[in-house]
């Protein structure tokens, strides 16, 4: 921009090309964030499952094997965690980033795109620390991508109500996810985790709560799906507290 | 129709380049606009018709709760409002792309918010990220000219700094609609004069439209080419700030015998 | 606005006045502003006057008022405009401003100062003497002085004028 001429009239490009920098540059600064986050979970993570290894070996069964297992679950599922901690944490940042530009339905996508990022990056660590300890299986580690994923979007889901500012969405909101995480494991409820470390020729399902991989993969994906659908909707209803 | 974008000026006498040409559509446009918050009698704005025009550099004038916040609120497209309609160069704000990176909202933040958390260099990344115009050398001389601490979380800025943060997101972010929403609050009259003299310089060399609310009237006065002032979610008053003087009355004294309530005295 | 090192006094050496009033338009008083340094000759003919960045930052006032009030002296053909450069005051300027202000001289000095004195219950022959006496005070002192001086005070006093 030097001149006069490009003041008078605005070439009808011009606005386009900001508004779709002000997606990709919150989609960037949201996984730099993230990623932020997740490197200090993974080393505390790390640093925690190291110190307490020997702990474990010592009060659990001296089954080397079964340790490793149990370690590799508690990894699954801690990936889980954090990730339904992202999707509370992350969502409620929408006011910051209208701040600076950002529409609700930029952040949404913006949002969907971090989580799905993180989703994989987490699901590679759990399929590296799997690999250390059991054989791989391609199915459980979709698995393990789609309930990272669906861990996020339950997160966000948790607190949309609260976006809303009604108490009966944020009740709502709560049980929902409540409900569907619950539906995610419910084919597979009946099996303690003690029956899994028990049963060593299920050791390529790890997973906790997958018996049946596949039909449990699809059934997280379809949630993770509908939530993809519906969450953006929801936080285009967002109330605002300026 | 798409807003001009600021760019600088070699002109020495950039301010005759400043009015729009005759057909470009006003900048900020409410036509008959009412805003109602939920479980509450009074609306927010009511029946409110206004028309800025491009690179005006309007004062926006209210007692408390007269409704200047919810109006800018509107603009940003923060919110939407309850009948009538928005229009930002002829464009409907709410969730377009365009027109919300088009615009700069600077209003105190929450203490509890995400904000406070960040540090000004935080925030300054953000905007580097997401505003199309930001220019990060004019923001990181601002800072130093307002003595903000870079790296301390804004929580633990003092008010006055805090207040610095977010008219150097406003003015560095170079909007084609930049609102101030009493940004300034909080800062002392020496940091106010530092500001207002960033502020036309800047405008200067990139015009741009700016909404400006203020309650230190006689202060900022000067600033302003025309004046709004809002009463109870109703439009007072749009003029001319030269020809309101013309009558013989500072902007101040206007506004204030013009909304004393009876009962209340002005001593 | 200086302030003087050794007695912490203010002094005033400001080309153009610093302080507007708020209750009459702007762009007159900066338009005034300028006419009065053409008057007071701090602005001769040919001079530039300030750029409206710079009366801008000293008043700090909208740039749109600052053209406003420039854009009729420009009219006014108090000042002409050089492209690129800015704008510079007009040959005649000054005379002409000296006209049209000792028209505007009566009303606005002369007419208040004989209310003022009626008012105040000032006969017509004290105010005769007084004014008489102003002009005296404000007169150069005539013969005694030699030549280098008498020449410094006459510059000082056109100057003045």
């Amino acid at each position: 921009m030097s001149d006069e001429t490009s003041r008078a009239s605005q070439p009808s490009n011009r606005a386009s090309q900001s508004s779709g920098r002000a997606l990709a540059g919150a989609v960037r600064y949201l996984l730099k964030n993230m990623g932020t986050s997740t490197l200090w979970y993974l080393v505390i993570f790390t640093g925690v499952l190291v110190a307490l290894q020997p702990l474990v070996t010592l009060l659990s069964k001296p089954d080397a094997e079964s340790t490793q297992i149990a370690l590799a679950i508690v990894a699954v599922n801690s990936n889980n965690i954090f990730l339904l901690v992202m999707g509370i944490v992350y969502p409620l940042m929408l006011e910051l980033y209208m701040m600076f530009g950002v529409t609700r339905r930029q952040f949404a996508r913006a949002l969907l795109v971090a989580g799905a990022a993180l989703s994989v990056a987490l699901a590679v660590v759990s399929g590296v620390v799997a690999w250390a300890t059991a054989s791989l299986d391609a199915l459980a580690l979709a698995g393990v991508l789609a309930s990272n994923l669906l861990c996020f979007l339950l997160g966000w889901l948790a607190v949309s109500g609260f976006q809303l500012r009604r108490v009966l969405a944020a009740a709502g909101g709560i049980l929902a996810a409540i409900v569907m995480a619950s539906l995610a494991s419910m084919p597979f409820a009946s099996k303690m985790p003690s029956e899994i470390l028990q049963h060593a020729d299920w050791l390529p399902n790890w997973l906790r709560f997958v018996q049946e991989p596949a039909a449990s993969l699809v059934c997280m994906l379809v949630m993770a799906a509908l939530l993809a659908l519906v969450l953006p909707l929801l936080m285009r209803q967002a109330k605002l507290k300026c | 129709m798409q807003p001009p974008a600021p760019s600088p000026h070699g002109d020495p006498d950039p301010t005759g380049a400043m009015a729009p040409p005759e057909s470009a559509p006003p900048a900020i446009e409410l036509i008959d606009v009412t805003l109602r918050y939920p479980r509450q009698k009074k609306p927010a704005l009511d029946g409110v018709s206004v028309s800025i025009p491009q690179n005006a550099l309007c004062g926006l004038l209210g007692r408390n709760a007269a409704g200047k916040t919810s109006l800018m609120a509107l603009l940003a497209a923060f919110r939407r409002p309850t009948a009538g309609s928005v229009r930002l160069w002829g464009q409907d704000p709410f969730e377009s792309p365009q027109a919300m990176s088009e615009v700069a909202f600077v209003y105190q933040w929450r203490e509890e918010g995400f904000a406070s958390y960040c540090k000004p260099r935080e925030l300054f990344a953000m905007a580097a990220h997401m505003r199309p115009r930001w220019d990060n050398a004019f923001a990181t001389r601002l800072a130093e000219r307002f003595d903000v601490p870079m790296r301390k979380s804004t929580s633990r800025l003092s008010k006055g700094q805090q207040a610095a943060v977010r008219c150097i997101l406003g003015l560095a972010a170079r909007a084609p609609l930049t609102i101030f929403d009493e940004a300034y609050l909080g800062m002392d009259a020496v940091y106010r004069k530092v500001f207002v003299d960033e502020l036309l310089q800047d405008y200067l060399k990139y015009p741009r439209t700016i909404l400006f609310s203020t309650h230190y009237i006689s202060e900022m006065e000067r600033l302003f080419t025309e004046a709004l002032m809002l009463d109870e979610g109703r439009v007072l008053l749009h003029d001319d700030c030269d020809v309101l003087r013309a009558k013989g009355m500072a902007l101040q004294d206007l506004f204030i015998s013009l909304t004393l309530k009876e009962g209340e005295s002005y001593e | 606005m200086s302030v003087d090192p050794h007695t912490g006094q203010f002094g005033d050496d400001t080309q153009v006045r610093a302080e507007l009033d708020n209750d009459r338009p702007l762009f007159l008083q900066v338009k005034e502003a300028i006419e009065e340094e053409i008057l007071a000759g701090s602005l001769g003919p040919d001079d530039q006057i300030p750029s409206n960045s710079q009366l801008v930052s000293l008043y700090g006032i909208n740039p749109v008022t600052v053209h406003k009030g420039v854009t009729m002296l420009l009219d006014e053909g108090i000042v002409y405009k050089r492209r690129g450069l800015g704008m510079f005051v007009s040959r005649n300027a000054p005379a002409r401003i000296r006209v049209r202000y000792q028209e505007a001289f009566k009303n606005d000095y002369v007419e208040p100062l004989t209310q003022r004195a009626e008012m105040l219950g000032v006969t017509p022959d004290e105010l005769h003497a007084l004014v008489d006496e102003s002009i005296l005070a404000h007169q150069p002192p005539q013969a005694s002085s030699g030549i280098a001086d008498s020449a410094a005070v006459k510059d000082h006093t056109r100057r003045k004028d």
